[in-house]
């Protein structure tokens, strides 16, 4: 019996949801295997329904399988069931289209969406055979790379990975898997060190293997040393100029097994640039770059009908600041309609106006999402939130007004100055809220209000990345003084674990000395630790120990703007001035504008990248 | 408004969807079929589907069925083209008839289910005895693992069998739908245990037909009277 038949007689009536491995999905793309010269597997280290609701992995997925000469399949990180299935029948793990061992691949990229799924990739490779760090690959293994938001501080991965695409994988996917081409040419296998030589004449790629970092006595970074002839200073990150002009999937594949959010997505713009301090994806996708509603909504007709999905979703990073919503949803809307497709927005601004906007769209209306972030102005002007009281009650009692029936707040706790008032500001927030929502009742019953509160961790390329994070003991004081202040109010109150926060923090500033720490931690058993279920801290604190690391030093670690950051190697096109500088304005409680609507703030981004802010409509 | 009725199969590619998957999955493929749906009024608006009884995971279907409410008559060739062309893999599409008035329904006209369980030749095991203990001996007991509900196995057997087919060995058996009703997992889980056989491959399953059974007549969904448990 082959790998297929194996899993289709022995393993998948064995293991739960077993429609996340069959991978026949509507739009999936099945090619002759032999008769393509590249392939490649694009790997994203969660589960199947998380993976299934990536914009990305759509894009990536049918831009090289629209080319004769590529395959692109995935792979999901596999259920524990799966797992041990896999490990007590000796089988790899394997692609869903031709359920070929990842081992048969030239490349294997990894998506990089959250530092808690850096085990999954270590589990990915175990499963494949394929040696956890680059040093002891041959010629026989495929090239490991990955992107994403996390690859902007790569260096907790640097020896797992040969090679990090920094920015926008849609802008090189295909160079890089053309270079792969011309390195194998008729060979079955491209040589590793050739492939390597090629791969670093493309912008955008890191190879971490040609650096090496320096540390100081003290265990602080003293350089990177860049050790082969080709090997760029900084790797400066990829970005797509005009994003009409960009591929855009329209037949994206349609999940089987259900899916965390099943819905056609149009990407109504990239970037933002409000300028939320702690925000990393606010820095590194940066500049603004609108999609023309023409263009939308000919991609919303050929989704609707392409994928039968029941509702189209307008993503970006805040999809009410599109500057054309009033050309874009009311032809949208009526397609919608006459389609009887449901229209959503991820999430809403915190004002009447996106409650007013969002109200006119068709579909169910159930709970409705703002993130104040911060309970007190003076604290959310540190972070450059640019919400006021005012604005969240207006549109609280807009959306109670449109029909909604729950509210959840979303707010961050630990923020850089954050003091007892502010925490207290919260719960005042959370009650005015409620007040409002005693006008609203429905018979005897009231508005829900969820209140969920993140704990704050400084990333890297944001002006907090010189901050620490709160200690442990300080974040649950500060979580056990709020809650029974928002239960007071009647709100339901929920918090991120704080242990699975920390280690979030050590990983997005760590170093590359963290790599023990990882491999320690998964083969002392550790996978799916963005999971609580089957998050276990005591394994990671062991694995800390076994590698003579303090993880709290790298939680809280307070970096000084001298010093070298693990993740200088990356230039995400911010310049560090500008970061320095929101940083300082951040402690001064000073806001800094939208340069959308404002003058440029001088973040650097345009000048370096050669890009500018792409806004259908101009709205200075 | 007109009601449709669907005979699908579901085959071994794609026979571990639940059935909410496959309601999800059918329905999609209705809606890039371009069907006109009828939808149900209120809050939440959805099409007028109606499925027959649900097909255990891991479990292929020779004739399954759906029953949709649209707006108007189709041309029901044309439709039934159109939706073949945007099944995903797996699932094949049959037949589509327009259900006259006044039918009750699958969930009202369904009673009983045909299936055939695959089983491996090496066991030498008496199938014939065993199917004749199910059916005549002591109860055989079932609790189910997920809400530890307990089922008499032996009284929601109608018939069963021991057939050879070509080198194939596989018994039939003849399930009640509805009142009585036992879960086909935990038949198998029986079958499996009665014949020692937990360290073997599941048993591969396909329920070839849904029936209402009046008398000693089979009547199929889609109003055809046939003739099972025969020859």
């Amino acid at each position: 019996m082959n790998l297929e038949q194996v899993l289709f007689e022995k393993i998948l009536p064995r293991v739960g949801r077993a429609a996340r491995y069959l991978g026949t999905e509507w739009n999936s793309v099945h090619k002759d295997w032999d008769a393509v010269p590249v392939r490649m597997a694009f790997a994203f280290p969660d589960l199947y329904e998380v993976g299934m609701s990536h914009l990305g992995l759509q894009i990536l997925y049918s831009l090289a399988n629209d080319r004769e000469d590529f395959l692109m399949e995935r792979v999901f990180a596999p259920a524990a069931d799966m797992e041990q299935e896999l490990r007590g029948a000796g089988l790899p793990l394997f692609s869903l289209e031709s359920h070929h061992s990842l081992k048969d691949f030239d490349v294997i990229g990894f998506t990089l969406q959250y530092e808690l799924s850096f085990t999954n990739i270590m589990n990915m490779l175990d499963l494949a055979g394929i040696p956890l760090r680059s040093e002891n690959r041959s010629d026989n293994h495929p090239l490991i790379i990955a992107g994403g938001p996390v690859a902007f501080n790569p260096e907790p991965l640097a020896p797992f990975i040969d090679a990090f695409v920094i920015g926008e994988g849609d802008e090189c996917i295909l160079e890089i898997l053309e270079a792969v081409g011309e390195v194998k040419g008729n060979c079955p296998r491209a040589s590793r060190s050739d492939l390597m030589e090629r791969l670093v004449e493309i912008p955008g790629i890191y190879i971490p293997s040609y650096y090496r970092p320096e540390y100081t006595g003290d265990g602080r970074i003293k350089e990177i040393v860049p050790l082969h002839p080709k090997a760029p200073e900084r790797v400066q990150r990829r970005v797509i100029s005009d994003l009409d002009a960009a591929y855009y999937p329209l037949s994206p594949l349609v999940p089987l097994a259900e899916a965390v959010h099943e819905r056609g997505m149009l990407e109504v713009f990239r970037g933002c640039t409000r300028g939320c301090r702690f925000c990393q994806a606010g820095m590194i996708y940066r500049p603004v770059r609108e999609r023309s509603p023409e263009v939308l909504l000919s991609q919303a007709r050929d989704i609707i009908k392409n994928t039968g999905f029941e509702e189209v979703s307008l993503v970006s990073l805040s999809s009410l600041d599109y500057s054309c919503l009033d050309r874009l949803l009311p032809p949208l809307s009526e397609e919608c309609r006459a389609t009887r497709t449901g229209l959503s927005l991820p999430s809403l601004r915190v004002d009447s106006f996106s409650v007013e906007t969002a109200k006119g769209l068709p579909g169910r209306r159930t709970s409705v999402t703002f993130a104040p972030e911060a309970g007190t102005q003076r604290l959310r002007d540190v972070i450059n939130k640019g919400v006021t009281e005012d604005d969240l009650m207006d549109a609280v009692g807009a959306a109670l007004e449109a029909g909604w029936s729950a509210i959840k707040l979303y707010f961050m706790v630990g923020l850089p100055t954050e003091e007892r008032e502010d925490l207290e500001g919260i719960a005042e927030l959370v009650e005015k809220v409620e007040n409002i929502g005693k006008r609203y009742k429905r018979g005897r019953k009231r508005p829900r209000v969820t209140v969920s509160a993140a704990n704050f961790v400084p990333k890297a390329h944001t002006p907090f990345q010189w901050e620490g994070q709160n200690s442990r003991e300080v974040l649950k004081e500060k979580h056990e003084f709020l809650r029974p202040l928002i239960k007071k109010s009647r709100a339901e109150y929920n918090w991120h674990n704080i242990e699975v926060s920390f280690l979030e923090a050590c990983f997005a500033r760590g170093d590359r000395r963290l790599a023990d720490v990882l491999e320690g931690a998964f083969l002392r058993g550790c996978r799916f630790d963005g999971w609580t279920e089957y998050f276990r801290f005591p394994l990671w604190m062991e694995s800390f120990q076994a590698a003579g690391l303090d993880p709290v030093s790298y939680a809280e670690k307070k970096f000084s703007y001298d010093e070298v950051l693990p993740w200088d190697i990356i230039d995400s096109g911010v310049s560090r001035d500008f970061l320095i500088r929101e940083h300082k304005q951040a402690l001064d409680g000073a806001l800094t504008q939208d340069c959308r609507t404002a003058d440029c703030g001088n973040c650097g981004i345009c000048t370096s990248l050669g890009v500018v802010p792409q806004l259908v409509k101009e709205r200075k | 408004m007109s009601r449709y009725r669907l005979e699908y199969a579901i085959n071994e590619k794609i026979r571990f969807l639940s059935h909410r998957e496959l309601m999800t999955s059918l329905q999609r493929s209705l809606r890039r079929a371009s069907f006109p749906f009828a939808y149900s009024h209120g809050f939440n608006q959805r099409p007028k589907f109606s499925f027959g009884p649900p097909l255990g995971v891991g479990i292929a279907g020779l004739r399954e069925y759906l029953d949709v409410e649209l707006v108007e008559e189709i041309a029901q060739e044309e439709y039934l083209q159109r939706l073949q062309q945007q099944l995903p893999l797996g699932i094949e599409a049959h037949r589509l008839v327009l259900v006259p008035p006044g039918d009750a329904g699958l969930g009202k006209f369904i009673n009983c289910a045909c299936y055939q369980v695959l089983v491996p030749d090496s066991l030498g095991i008496s199938w014939d005895k065993l199917l004749q203990d199910l059916e005549e001996g002591d109860p055989w007991w079932y609790e189910r693992p997920n809400d530890g509900k307990v089922f008499n196995m032996s009284a929601g057997i109608i018939k069963s069998r021991f057939q050879q087919d070509e080198g194939d060995l596989y018994l039939e058996f003849l399930l009640k739908i509805g009142p009585g009703e036992v879960p086909v997992r935990g038949l198998l889980d029986v079958l499996s245990s009665k014949a020692n056989a937990a360290s073997l491959p599941p048993f591969r399953t396909t329920r070839t037909g849904l029936y209402r059974q009046e008398n000693n007549c089979f009547i199929s969904p889609m109003g055809e009277i046939e003739v099972i448990f025969e020859g």
